[in-house]
């Protein structure tokens, strides 16, 4: 037990470490855009916390951040590695709008499990294509869910501002989603929505199968280790094609939750980036579900913070972009650094006298 | 002329080279035999600038010479042709011999010069291939041929040929010696490697036999036979097998018949291997390391499939067996490499443990959606002890373990699977002698309890140790069979070297 | 309808406008192409074109002066470019993530940026740009003069900067051994090629084109700035380099086609409703994906491209 806690430890320094290291080098940041930066700080962290009001805006951010940042993580951890989140994410929020619409005469939770349903279905499909091709054909899915990202939104644009173009409205977008099929406010007042259960329903759901069942370990293993998991008699092809299914059907449920939680509709700049987003918010959640969670929220915490601050100050809210990327930036040297214990390499090339293993096993003895 | 002087070799305790001498004239091809591990390659290395000797002396044209990089071993004019070739395969031919004169002067390529260059020393030596090709586009043959000539764009004087037979057909072999004749000719030097006899006899001017890092001896071929030679390779050790057998042979289990897979591929591939196992014994594979004996592994455990023949396991043809239908049938794998295709290194020395069985009812529910941790958690320290697994605890992670602990939990994991089969490759490679040994007993009580296996080992005292029967490969065929018990060992190493002998019958 | 599509002056308006769009997408696909053949998958083009774009414009509105914008455009791309470069050569991160974060740094600089100029500076900021080079004699040919000779310079620069390239990979001595960097570096290594300063330069050289990109697009092609003003096209010149398989040749065709693609959807958005413009958006990236998985034979792309190169062997 001693000995978890003290690994947990060890993995989640290097995140807090690089976050404090990131909020500190903000204030130079603001300092050089002429404003003051604890006030500024203060309007931040006012965002965030300041009212009741303010962290459930906070956690309405960070719901699409979970699900991205785990479809991320489950994906790295079967050992794809995957930048497809956005392609699934629109794809899933299309099938789940076409059937909303479709079928929106129907009991409002009906409508919402379908849509849900479907929203997955369409991920899972738009990730399987990229996890069979890698599986199957050999292409890079780094590359194939890139540009597999861009069709999907091109498509989705062609859709709503086609095909499926809500009839009332100037701006092109989807038909909004009838009332009786949002996702519950979680309290009055507030955007609050029941999306918040599935999130954290999702990211024990993960946890467990990663980390609690025979499925998990393969999964895992074949992430590690592929060679050794064919020699093993795991089918590393289909559980690279599984794995990126599994992954694309998280990603059509953040689309999915979204729509039906919070934005209704969709239309250019929907969800932007949030895949990318989730790549960060994974690695910064050292791809564990609940490492994940944690980071979503606090992804969210500087996006929600941000805007408050901007309003308060003179401060530009895309400080928190910045700061995220910093994050990131350290957080990828720091794992590096703790894994190599080797702090030598920040400043320079350490070279052994001679690249000893020319050629492999045999040159040793 | 090259002169080595007292060449010593250290990694940690182990003498690689001790005080090795070798003197090599010019005009000479010189071959350096021995077995897997005598120190050939530590010793070429040394040459070629890639390793530093603890002590010794390399002369080099009458003068003391400290080669410290690849870069003085190629100012000085000794160019390595290396096992696996350093050829850009996207590039073409031209291309990759421009690569080495890059320190020329001049930004553009001289494409003119270097070409009439190349035609040259391809007119001189008879190395005749296709410069516009892409080296991918090459056979092996050609590609080594490419590797010759960028030598010798270098100006060398001494080639070190590293085993170059191991990887052609017999007819680009002759082209090959046909090749290192010209260079006689012209007064180069040739460090020939190899542990073929026959060619050996057939093209050196002097045989040097290194034995677990010394030097043996020096001796003109002309006056030793093939046997002689293998004789001083081998040396006049006496192995005895160790662990007698107890009970007869059973019932075959498992049989090839005529199996083939990439037939035209002598050190990747296997030609018409017929090969019976039956209970309770274990088959011993000797050979050279790379002539099929990985190929016929993975055809046994289902990695490949063959390509001609037939898999008779168990009575069933299993031709399209995968390796998880093998796995469940009773066969179990001991990898040639535990990091690479044995063990997970990130996970868990459970895990690893249960890799196969999670989905049991011991310990899963529901064929795996709820482990039964309890349970999991009490066999995997089981298992610990009963293997004598040295961890912290059965939550490290594999990497962390040792050479021989990792092995402990392969043989854990495969073996207390109770398999009908095991298939061993260099169980004991880089293993110290006590955890030797315990693999040992193990496969033999795995034996004893009447699980056949089929052992495949470079090391050839380890295969007269423990087989019952033995089997010599040899370019991806099966050269010949002798008994266990006294094992001819001359014979052994003929075979090896590639005479093939009549099956004998135990 | 069918007239206006097929008339001359609509065939050269395209070519026109292709010519404009030209530069940004090949500048950027000649740069990671570079990048590449060293072993360095950047896809973090968007975020240095941004940059570029960003402080090319902010020159080039104080200083009045569009070719400042575009020099100093190419220095903001070289330094963007350090960050990627540091990181995935020095410290061996993960290339990809590296170039995301660039992507979202980048975004979120220009961004910073520009609400910070404007908030100063009260009013619209309006760069200068530079106008076209009309050649003499040859500008006046009907069409061809106008598309080829009566373009902004930098479209002659950037079809310089492909042959340029070409030339540099395949005719001289140290493009040579920067591509058997990208192929098989350990073989390199022992021919003496010094890795690191290899890829340092490829990382240069594509950080600098990039740069030059987004300046272009800032004072060139429009002459104000809207946030997301690289709209993708650092993502359309990755495919470019895929789709053109790591060629020169290639890359240039590719470009092309992708620019003709943009060029038509731009005017199709203006003129003909009918047309859905965003499947044609569509395109560069459809046949990318279908190339790649049905005809792109294995070998054509750098075989240690994205993988790190770690020099103590174990």
């Amino acid at each position: 037990m001693r000995q978890s806690i003290h690994k947990a430890y060890q993995k989640a320094m290097v995140p807090i470490v690089s976050a404090l290291l990131a909020l500190a080098l903000g204030i130079f940041i603001i300092m050089l855009t002429g404003n003051d930066p604890l006030e500024a700080y203060q309007y931040m962290f006012g965002g965030m916390f300041g009212s009741f009001n303010n962290f459930s805006e906070l956690l309405v951010s960070a719901i699409p951040f979970i699900f991205t940042g785990l479809a991320i993580a489950f994906a790295y951890k079967s050992g794809v590695y995957t930048i497809g989140v956005d392609g699934q994410l629109i794809m899933g929020a299309m099938a789940a709008s076409l059937f909303a619409d479709t079928f929106s005469t129907l009991n409002g939770y009906v409508i919402m499990v379908g849509a849900i349903a479907c929203g997955m279905a369409a991920g899972a499909l738009w990730g399987a294509i990229a996890g069979a091709l890698k599986a199957y054909r050999k292409v890079n899915e780094i590359v194939s869910t890139l540009i597999m990202n861009y069709i999907a939104l091109f498509f989705a644009q062609y859709l709503y501002s086609g095909p499926l173009e809500a009839k009332s409205s100037r701006i092109p977008q989807t038909e909004k989603i009838i009332e009786k099929a949002h996702l519950p406010i979680l309290f009055d007042g507030t955007r609050l929505h029941s999306g918040l259960f599935i999130a954290i329903l999702s990211v024990i759901l993960v946890y467990y199968i990663l980390y609690h069942t025979s499925l998990g370990v393969k999964f895992r293993a074949v992430g590690i280790n592929g060679v050794a998991s064919q020699y093993n008699g795991i089918g590393v092809k289909q559980y690279t094609t599984v794995a990126m299914a599994i992954s694309g059907a998280i990603g059509g449920l953040a689309g999915t939750v979204e729509l039906l939680g919070t934005q209704f509709k969709i239309m250019d700049g929907f969800c932007a980036n949030f895949g990318f987003d989730g790549i960060a918010i994974a690695l910064i959640g050292q791809l564990h579900p609940i490492g994940v969670a944690f980071a979503a929220l606090f992804f969210a915490g500087l996006d929600v913070g941000s805007n408050s601050m901007e309003l308060m100050t003179n401060v530009p809210s895309s400080i928190a972009d910045i700061l995220q990327g910093i994050i990131i930036i350290f957080v990828v040297s720091g794992s590096v650094l703790v894994r190599e214990q080797n702090w030598k390499r920040l400043s320079k090339f350490r070279i052994k006298k001679m690249p000893g293993n020319l050629k492999g096993e045999k040159t040793g003895v | 002329m090259l002169i080595l002087e007292n060449i010593t070799k250290k990694f940690k305790d182990f003498y690689a080279l001790n005080k090795v001498c070798l003197k090599v004239e010019d005009g000479h091809v010189h071959t350096l035999l021995g077995e897997n591990g005598a120190g050939k390659s530590t010793l070429m290395n040394i040459l070629c600038g890639l390793y530093q000797p603890a002590s010794g002396e390399i002369i080099y044209n009458h003068e003391r010479r400290k080669i410290d990089s690849p870069q003085k071993a190629r100012e000085l004019g000794i160019a390595m042709v290396h096992q696996h070739f350093m050829l850009i395969e996207a590039m073409t031919v031209l291309e990759n011999i421009m690569l080495c004169s890059l320190e020329q002067k001049g930004i553009l390529l001289d494409k003119e010069s270097v070409l009439e260059k190349v035609l040259k020393i391809q007119e001189a030596y008879d190395l005749s291939v296709d410069v516009g090709e892409k080296v991918n586009m090459l056979s092996v043959g050609q590609q080594q041929k490419v590797e010759i000539i960028k030598a010798l764009f270098n100006e060398a004087q001494l080639l070190i040929l590293d085993e170059p037979t191991s990887v052609l057909t017999d007819e680009e072999a002759q082209g090959l010696f046909k090749i290192i004749k010209k260079l006689k000719e012209k007064n180069k030097s040739v460090i020939f490697i190899s542990h073929k006899l026959k060619e050996v006899m057939q093209i050196s001017d002097k045989v040097t036999v290194l034995r677990r890092g010394e030097t043996i001896t020096t001796v003109d071929p002309g006056g030793y036979s093939g046997e002689e030679l293998a004789g001083l390779m081998v040396g006049e050790k006496v192995i005895e097998k160790t662990y007698d057998k107890l009970q007869e042979s059973g019932e075959i289990i498992y049989e090839l018949k005529n199996v083939s897979f990439h037939k035209n591929s002598k050190h990747s591939g296997l030609s018409d291997i017929n090969l019976q196992i039956k209970g309770g014994e274990i088959l011993g594979v000797a050979g050279i390391d790379g002539n099929g004996q990985s190929q016929l592994a993975e055809i046994l455990t289902g990695l490949k499939k063959p390509e001609q023949g037939e898999r008779i396991y168990q009575d069933k043809k299993a031709n399209g067996f995968s390796v998880s239908d093998f796995v469940k049938n009773g066969v179990a794998h001991i990898p040639e490499d535990r990091n690479k295709m044995g063990l997970i290194g990130d996970m868990e020395i459970k895990e690893n443990l249960l890799l196969k069985d999670l989905d049991e009812n011991r310990f899963s529910m529901a064929r795996g959606w709820f482990l039964r941790k309890k349970a999991i958690q009490r066999y995997a320290v089981s298992m610990k002890e009963k293997y004598d697994i040295r961890c912290s605890g059965v939550k490290d992670e594999v990497r962390v373990l040792s050479g021989g602990n990792q092995q402990k939990i392969i043989l854990a994991r495969e073996l207390e699977r109770s398999p009908r089969f095991v298939v061993a490759m260099n169980p004991t490679r880089g293993l110290d002698i006590g955890a030797t040994k315990f693999v040992y007993d193990c496969l033999i009580a795995a034996r004893d309890r009447g699980c056949s296996i089929l052992i495949v080992s470079a090391d050839i005292d380890e295969i007269v140790k423990l087989s019952d029967r033995i089997v010599v490969m040899y370019e991806g065929r099966i050269m010949g069979e002798v008994s266990g018990a006294k094992p001819d060992m001359l014979k052994i190493s003929s075979m090896m070297g590639g005479k093939s002998f009549a099956t004998i019958h135990s | 309808m069918e007239d206006t599509i097929l008339s001359i002056g609509f065939v050269a308006g395209i070519l026109m406008m292709m010519f404009r769009v030209l530069p940004i997408i090949l500048m950027g696909a000649t740069g990671e192409m570079i990048s590449e053949m060293a072993g360095m998958t950047n896809i973090g083009l968007e975020g240095i074109m941004s940059v570029g774009s960003i402080i090319g414009f902010l020159t080039s509105c104080y200083t009045k002066n569009p070719y400042f914008g575009m020099l100093a455009g190419i220095l903001a791309g070289l330094v963007t470019n350090y960050i990627y470069a540091y990181l995935t050569i020095h410290l061996n991160a993960d290339q990809i993530i590296v170039g995301n974060t660039i992507n979202i740094l980048g975004l979120a600089v220009a961004s910073l940026l520009y609400t910070t100029a404007t908030k100063q500076h009260s009013g619209m900021l309006t760069s200068v740009t530079a106008g076209p080079l009309k050649i003499p004699l040859l500008g006046d040919i009907p069409i061809i003069g106008n598309v080829f000779f009566n373009n902004s310079i930098v479209v002659d620069i950037s079809l310089i900067l492909v042959v340029v390239a070409w030339f540099y990979l395949y005719k001289t001595k140290t493009g040579l051994a920067l591509r058997a960097v990208g192929e098989y570096p350990r073989a390199a290594e022992t021919l003496g090629i010094r890795i690191i300063r290899k890829k340092y330069f490829a990382c240069s050289v594509c950080g600098m084109l990039c740069g030059f990109a987004g300046a272009y697009l800032t004072t060139v092609y429009i002459s104000s700035y809207v946030s997301g003003v690289v709209s993708g096209r650092g993502y359309v010149a990755l495919a470019a380099v895929i789709f053109g398989k790591w060629k020169p040749k290639g890359v240039l065709a590719a470009c092309l086609f992708f620019s003709i693609i943009d060029a038509l959807q731009l005017r199709l958005q203006i003129i003909d409703k009918a047309i859905p413009y965003q499947l044609l958006q569509m395109m560069p990236y459809l046949c990318t994906l279908i190339a790649l998985a049905f005809f792109m034979k294995p070998g054509c792309e750098p075989k240690a491209n994205g993988k790190p190169y770690i020099r103590e062997a174990r």
